[in-house]
């Protein structure tokens, strides 16, 4: 396997995607249900905390643009298989292929379950994953252009629901926010930690960096990207805890849902509806960057043709669907998928960093001395 | 989901048709199929007559023997109308046959149905290349100074470069020899 990838000059694009791609693979079914999440940690506080997490990616962001700088072009696959060897880096790898996998899997199984609640209660739960499997490896198939343009689309196209937010904020109760600061440091840790399964997706730049046209400028674009989706779970939190009630916010699954409920079209009387089913847009774009990620791992580490590889991982999808069917299991599933990718994005990344800054100063003493 | 004052004609209008919406839909597209090619065959004088007699004479006939209900004549009519004004013939009938599938996904699962099928339409639209360039062009990859070739068009003069996303071999269009020179009043 080569660490260094050289992707042909077609498969590359403009930098600035790089704030889209991170953009929406941060922004998913997380945000629906994160107010909620976030007050039972920190309470009317909670916004602040989510700026805090902000912070905290920004600085990963940062290790992980330093770590990628230490090469040429090479991907996460690449720099595992160049400081661990070629069968430590393979178990390596490995995980990390599982994690894209399982969390595509995740928001998949998220979202059946909003739409379940919401629309259909009786649509087969298999059924709305094989919809989501076909979209995501019919866009997959198309490589990195298509998955790119997913994103890129998807965020253009969705981004009216921003503006919808304006109904609840004119019914927003600023006392609900006072009095500030009053949580403690404890309590705010412990909220970044909650919101850290929202907010990843920004690992994804150890994947795609190979692909992007102008690697100086990729952290600024990422930071952009980052910065943006911050904000905008800040907004909603910040104006979820604003619209209801201390008792309702914690009763209220899907806070951000619930406040469409509220809009009014002339001609549409229950805007959520609509919401729900627009949601499919949201996380089209997360699934299909996961699940690229996840089959291209194969293809570099494994030397297995991807194509193959997509229809596998979709038949494993669909089938691990059949798996989960109650709400109770599927929260501790992804309350274990969270422990992880807090590890696998947050703190792995930083890891790795200092282990390739400690071997490239070895490797430069000896080169001194020979 | 609808308004009860908007609910209320709308139910009026569908009390006394015995099918489901979807049926009802897909009868009509097919009869509005059928007037478009009859027409196409038809000689030019007489194919217009053919689209008002057959668009009226069948509407009203229809919505009278409770066939159908008017909301869904005036919906279909419109969604119609709409596929004529894509700019090129070809796409309006593209647009046509995809309606099909999107009519049955929206009558068998709802507004997951309808996103469904616009998620699929956006990812093919990405894949499909036109003589090796991506369809959807200017948008994405996103190429801001060709928009002036197709969002916006501008004056002729102002078109001196050829448009990025073509690679053109010679990327001049207007020599610069032949670009209209500033002239102060009478000179």
């Amino acid at each position: 396997m080569k660490v260094n990838l050289e992707p042909k000059k077609n498969l590359i694009f403009n930098t600035f995607l790089v704030a889209f791609i991170l953009h929406t693979a941060q922004i998913g079914v997380g945000i629906a249900g994160l107010p909620r999440i976030v007050f039972m940690e920190a309470g009317q506080d909670a916004w602040i905390s989510i700026i805090a997490s902000g912070v905290v990616v920004s600085i990963v962001l940062f290790f992980i643009s330093k770590l990628l700088a230490c090469y040429s072009s090479a991907d996460l696959y690449g720099i595992q298989y160049d400081i661990f060897g070629r069968w430590i880096s393979k178990l390596f790898n490995l995980v990390y292929i599982l994690y894209f996998l399982i969390v595509t899997y995740v928001i998949m199984m998220n979202y059946t379950e909003m739409v379940q609640a919401w629309i259909f209660p009786k649509m087969p739960t298999w059924l709305l994953v094989t919809f989501l499997v076909f979209l995501a490896s019919y866009a997959v198939l198309g490589g990195i252009r298509v998955v790119v343009g997913v994103t890129f689309l998807g965020l253009i196209i969705t981004f009216w629901l921003v503006l919808v937010i304006y109904t609840p904020i004119k019914h927003l109760d600023l006392n609900h926010l006072q009095p500030v600061f009053v949580s403690s440091w404890k309590e705010h840790l412990m909220a970044i930690y909650k919101v850290s399964f929202s907010v990843i997706g920004f690992e994804l730049l150890l994947i795609v960096y190979p692909y992007v046209k102008e690697k100086k400028k990729a952290l600024r674009y990422a930071l952009f990207g980052t910065w943006y989706s911050t904000f905008l779970l800040t907004l909603v939190t910040a104006v979820s805890i604003g619209f209801f009630s201390q008792e309702s916010i914690l009763k209220t699954i899907w806070p951000v849902l619930s406040m469409f409920k509220i809009v009014r079209i002339p001609n549409l009387e229950r805007f959520e509806f609509i919401a729900v089913s627009f949601w499919m847009m949201v996380i089209l774009p997360n699934i299909c960057i996961y699940f690229w990620a996840a089959t291209r791992g194969v293809k570099r580490v494994f030397n297995f043709s991807q194509k193959k590889t997509i229809y596998c991982f979709a038949i494993a999808l669909v089938a691990g669907s059949f798996l989960i069917d109650d709400r109770l299991t599927m929260n501790t599933v992804t309350d274990k998928v969270g422990t992880f990718s807090f590890m696998l994005s947050f703190i792995y990344p930083c890891f790795l960093f200092v282990v390739v800054k400690i071997k490239q100063s070895f490797t430069k003493m000896k080169g001194a001395k020979g | 989901m609808i308004p009860s004052a908007l609910l209320v004609s709308l139910g009026q209008s569908r009390s006394n048709v015995p099918f489901p919406p979807v049926f009802e839909a897909l009868l009509l597209e097919f009869v509005i199929e059928l007037l478009r090619e009859a027409g196409a065959r038809l000689p030019t004088k007489v194919g217009q007559t053919m689209g008002i007699v057959g668009g009226i004479v069948i509407g009203q006939a229809a919505v009278d023997a409770g066939f159908t209900s008017n909301i869904l004549i005036i919906i279909i009519a419109i969604s119609a109308l709409g596929s004529f004004t894509a700019p090129s013939y070809a796409i309006g009938t593209a647009v046509r046959m995809i309606r099909f599938p999107v009519i049955m996904m929206a009558g068998l699962y709802g507004g997951v149905g309808i996103m469904f099928c616009l998620c699929f339409i956006l990812i093919h639209l990405l894949k499909v290349t036109t003589l090796g360039r991506p369809y959807l062009t200017p948008i994405y990859p996103f190429r801001f100074s060709d928009w002036k070739y197709s969002i916006f068009r501008l004056p002729y003069q102002f078109l001196v470069q050829r448009p990025v996303s073509n690679r053109p071999g010679d990327s001049t269009r207007i020599p610069a020899k032949k670009i209209k020179q500033k002239k102060d009043v009478d000179e």
